[in-house]
């Protein structure tokens, strides 16, 4: 039983194929941003301060304790949770609370955020704040930055210097 | 009297086969000795489509041993198996619709075709397969 | 409800489609009837051609985008067309993997035993995706600056990771080769697991079709050849990750979800893709199960001869060494959790035969809820309420058979799973025992069976080249059978009202039994005379 065949049906129906592969593989093209934006990128791995004080374990506490933990020092070490903070000519438009990474909630805390904004001058503000046990803000970073279109400007925490730095 | 007495060459050496073999030879000679004792139960329609369907399984199941033997006569002798088959059918058609049947011309048929093809088929297939 | 009738019309239009297709490419070059297989052959074709490319690639951040062009322009008869191939043919997969889901989903393909295949499927969709995406990831292009910093994105979201994987692509200066490294090595990775999965996907199947029929292949491979001639693949603008991303051609094939993420949040779009997941992987529960019944073996009538786990199209009949004793070698053996009920077994079991005395008709392997018992007392029935010379049993398979068949008067219809269910002597049954005038047979096309193999091996056993063999003293004038998709009901009726103009013409059956009587008595006074001959 030979089968009727119409290769010029075929051939349309290859040519129909292609051409959507081909059309659909490249086009249309998508504007992720317009030339007049530029991207600032926020970015900070920080440890929190520890949430607790050392403290020294009274005789009770001790006994309770089994023999090869018995230590005097008490040093919990849960970190305290971040608030982080941008203003943009003095509106806000990032704010978040960020958790120190880990079951035990001990290591660092990580925060890592793209904006897109207008090229131009803007003043860039961001507050930074590590510790629960005191009052406001720990870090400070104000300027005001020039973006040139399509520019990635990336303002990140440096632990070394302990600052925010524009780069 | 038996229609078809067992001879030891009809067996192939399969264990699965030569049962079968048995089997049917005893059904065409209980048969016959059921219609020739005008046993009330037997009726010639049933018992040829009994040995229909028997035969039928017997050769599905030699063609298996062929195949796994990779014997060089499957054709032809798989030919002989629809041969039969088409005359079993043949019979049953003729006394459907005729009722005829005459138990000796059936008789002679079936012992003949199953020596024939014993001698012929069977006996080179158990040579070969060397069991 | 309403899935049942989007099912229906999705259906419908699948077959309106496909039957122009049939037309153009002949059924079994039909693509449409090979989504699986071409999904395959598009596989290695991306295999082989991503063999050579990553020969020639690369993997220092430097120069990955310096060898894509060297390889891209330098000898473009080779490896730009290579990498054409690369590409179009990753598109193209997604696109007969797609099809091929909604296809299964819309004839309902997944019911019973089938889940498995189903669900193993749905992995697939994540493993061609993940490689797409990996594979444009390694040019370092403007497209892949945008894919590396939206994924890492995306995949921030999860928990597993200490750091963001962002903070690999902030800037230039944040580049590392390592993490480069890593990502050329998952693209051999990802998709070595993909064909892994694909084997995995297609193993409760008998027969599994990977391979397209040839004319097929080549014509499709011809086109993608051409289609790369034509519109090459090429690198966009260099990465630069000093620099934002502004206008992109996006692959719409793999990164069509990837302009979401600039108006959704990465956990939104992580809920999205995982409830359509969720949703694709529990189709065979939430949705209603039919019934069917599973095959079971009676060892009364079992020698093993094998034929029914030879037909079985999900391997769900094995050979077993005997356990009652008998001397027989084998026992066939059903394994439930496989069976999807189609009957196909009890059309080749050699036992399956109505001539047997009715107390007797118990075959090797038989339906539990669907007895042959039943059906030859069906067809009786089914035979009393014709009248005429044009008189016709007709057997339909019930997935897009009978309702395609109006009862007129002078026809009988006998649903059955599936057409391959009747074994061919019941064929023989009607027409010798003139219960009808001519048997009828319809299902589905040979090629688009929804049990795989059922139309097909019908068709073989009619034409003597599969066993169990419909006897070929059978007239063929008799049986017509048409193997068609539902769509055609209206074919159907043409066909049978010319089926009945021809059995009108042939007459009422004459059997010259004069003739056979001879032949019998002539067989065995000659073999009576032979039977003392030494041979």
């Amino acid at each position: 039983m030979t089968e009727k065949r119409n290769f010029i049906g075929q051939i349309i129906a290859y040519l129909f194929f292609a051409g959507f592969l081909g059309v659909l593989s490249n086009y249309p093209t998508y504007s992720h941003t317009t030339a007049d934006q530029a991207t600032i990128k926020l970015t900070m791995n920080h440890s929190g301060k520890l949430k607790e004080k050392c403290r020294q374990r009274s005789e009770e506490e001790m006994a309770k304790l089994p023999p090869n933990m018995r230590v005097s020092m008490d040093c919990p070490r849960e970190r305290s949770p971040i608030k982080l903070e941008m203003i943009v000519d003095g509106k806000e438009i990032y704010k978040e609370t960020l958790l120190p990474f880990g079951l035990t909630r001990d290591g660092e805390a990580t925060a890592y955020r793209r904006f897109n904004i207008k090229a131009g001058e803007h003043r860039v503000q961001v507050r930074m704040k590590d510790d629960v046990n005191t009052e406001g803000y720990d870090y400070h970073f104000e300027q005001t930055l020039t973006l040139a279109p399509s520019q990635v400007m990336v303002i990140h925490f440096d632990n070394l210097l302990g600052k925010f730095v524009a780069i | 009297m038996t229609l078809i007495e067992w001879k030891d060459e009809f067996s192939v050496g399969v264990p699965s086969v030569d049962h079968e073999h048995r089997e049917l030879v005893k059904l065409i000679n209980d048969g016959f000795r059921n219609f020739q004792e005008k046993d009330s139960g037997f009726r010639v329609d049933d018992f040829l489509g009994e040995i229909f369907a028997k035969i039928s399984s017997h050769f599905a199941l030699e063609e298996k041993v062929m195949r796994n033997h990779k014997y060089d006569q499957i054709a032809e002798h798989k030919e002989d198996h629809e041969r039969l088959l088409d005359d079993i059918r043949d019979m049953m058609d003729v006394y459907e619709n005729q009722g005829y049947f005459n138990e000796k011309e059936l008789a002679d048929h079936l012992a003949a075709w199953f020596t024939g093809h014993f001698k012929k088929h069977d006996a080179r297939l158990h040579g070969k397969l060397g069991l | 409800m309403i899935i049942r009738s989007t099912q229906k019309l999705g259906m419908k239009l699948f077959e309106v489609v496909e039957s122009r297709f049939s037309t153009a490419f002949g059924e079994s070059w039909n693509p449409f009837y090979n989504l699986g297989a071409l999904s395959f052959f598009f596989f290695w074709i991306v295999a082989a051609s991503g063999v050579y490319l990553y020969a020639f690639f690369d993997t220092s951040i430097t120069s990955a985008y310096t060898s894509v062009e060297s390889i891209t322009n330098n000898h473009f008869y080779i490896g730009g067309i290579i990498r054409g191939l690369h590409r179009y043919a990753s598109d193209a997969m997604v696109v007969t993997m797609t099809i091929h889901l909604f296809r299964e989903f819309l004839m309902g393909r997944f019911r019973g035993a089938r889940w498995f295949s189903w669900l193993t499927g749905v992995p697939l969709l994540w493993l061609v995706f993940a490689s797409g995406i990996n594979g444009y990831w390694l040019v370092w292009d403007q497209l892949a600056q945008y894919i590396a910093i939206l994924t890492a994105e995306w995949f921030d979201w999860l928990p597993f990771f200490s750091a963001p994987m962002a903070q690999n692509f902030l800037n230039e200066a944040s580049l590392s080769d390592r993490f480069f490294s890593l990502l050329a090595f998952l693209h051999i990775g990802i998709p070595l697991t993909l064909l892994l999965m694909m084997w995995v996907h297609i193993q409760r199947m008998a027969k599994a079709k990977s391979n397209p029929p040839r004319g097929l292949a080549l014509g499709t491979l011809a086109a993608l050849i051409i289609l790369s001639i034509a519109k090459p693949a090429v690198s966009q603008a260099p990465a630069n990750l000093d620099r934002a991303v502004t206008d992109v051609q996006l692959d719409w094939f793999f990164l069509n979800l990837y302009p979401l993420l600039d108006t959704v949040s990465p956990g939104d779009l992580w809920g999205l893709v995982g409830f359509i997941t969720l949703l694709i992987a529990v189709v065979p529960w939430i949705l209603p199960k039919g019934k069917y019944s599973i095959a079971t073996v009676n060892l009364e009538n079992c020698n093993g001869c094998e034929r029914c786990f030879i037909d079985c199209p999900y391997d769900a009949v094995t050979m077993q060494p005997r356990t009652d004793g008998m001397s027989f070698s084998h026992e066939a053996v059903v394994r439930t959790n496989l069976c999807v009920g189609c009957g196909i077994c009890v059309g080749a079991c050699p036992t399956a035969t109505p001539f047997r005395r009715q107390t007797q008709l118990v075959a090797g392997i038989e339906l539990a809820e669907f007895p042959l018992k039943n059906l030859r007392n069906e067809v009786l029935q089914a035979s009393e309420t014709l009248s005429g010379t044009d008189r016709v049993m007709a057997f339909a398979c019930s997935e897009c058979g009978k309702d395609k068949l109006a009862r007129q008067p002078g026809v009988a219809v006998v649903p059955l799973p599936c057409i391959a269910m009747l074994p061919p002597s019941f064929i023989d049954f009607v027409i010798s025992k003139r219960l009808a005038d001519g048997v009828f047979l319809t299902g589905c096309e040979t090629a688009n069976c929804y049990h795989r193999y059922g139309s097909q091996w019908t068709e073989e056993r009619i034409e003597g080249k599969r066993d169990p063999q419909l006897r070929k003293r059978v007239p063929r004038e008799r049986v017509a059978r048409l193997w068609t998709s539902a769509v055609n009901g209206g074919r159907v009726q043409q066909e049978i009202k010319q089926f009945r103009s021809r059995l009108r013409d042939v007459g009422p059956m004459r059997d010259d039994y004069a003739s056979m009587k001879q032949s019998l008595s002539f067989v065995s006074s000659e073999t009576g005379g032979n039977i003392h001959d030494t041979d």
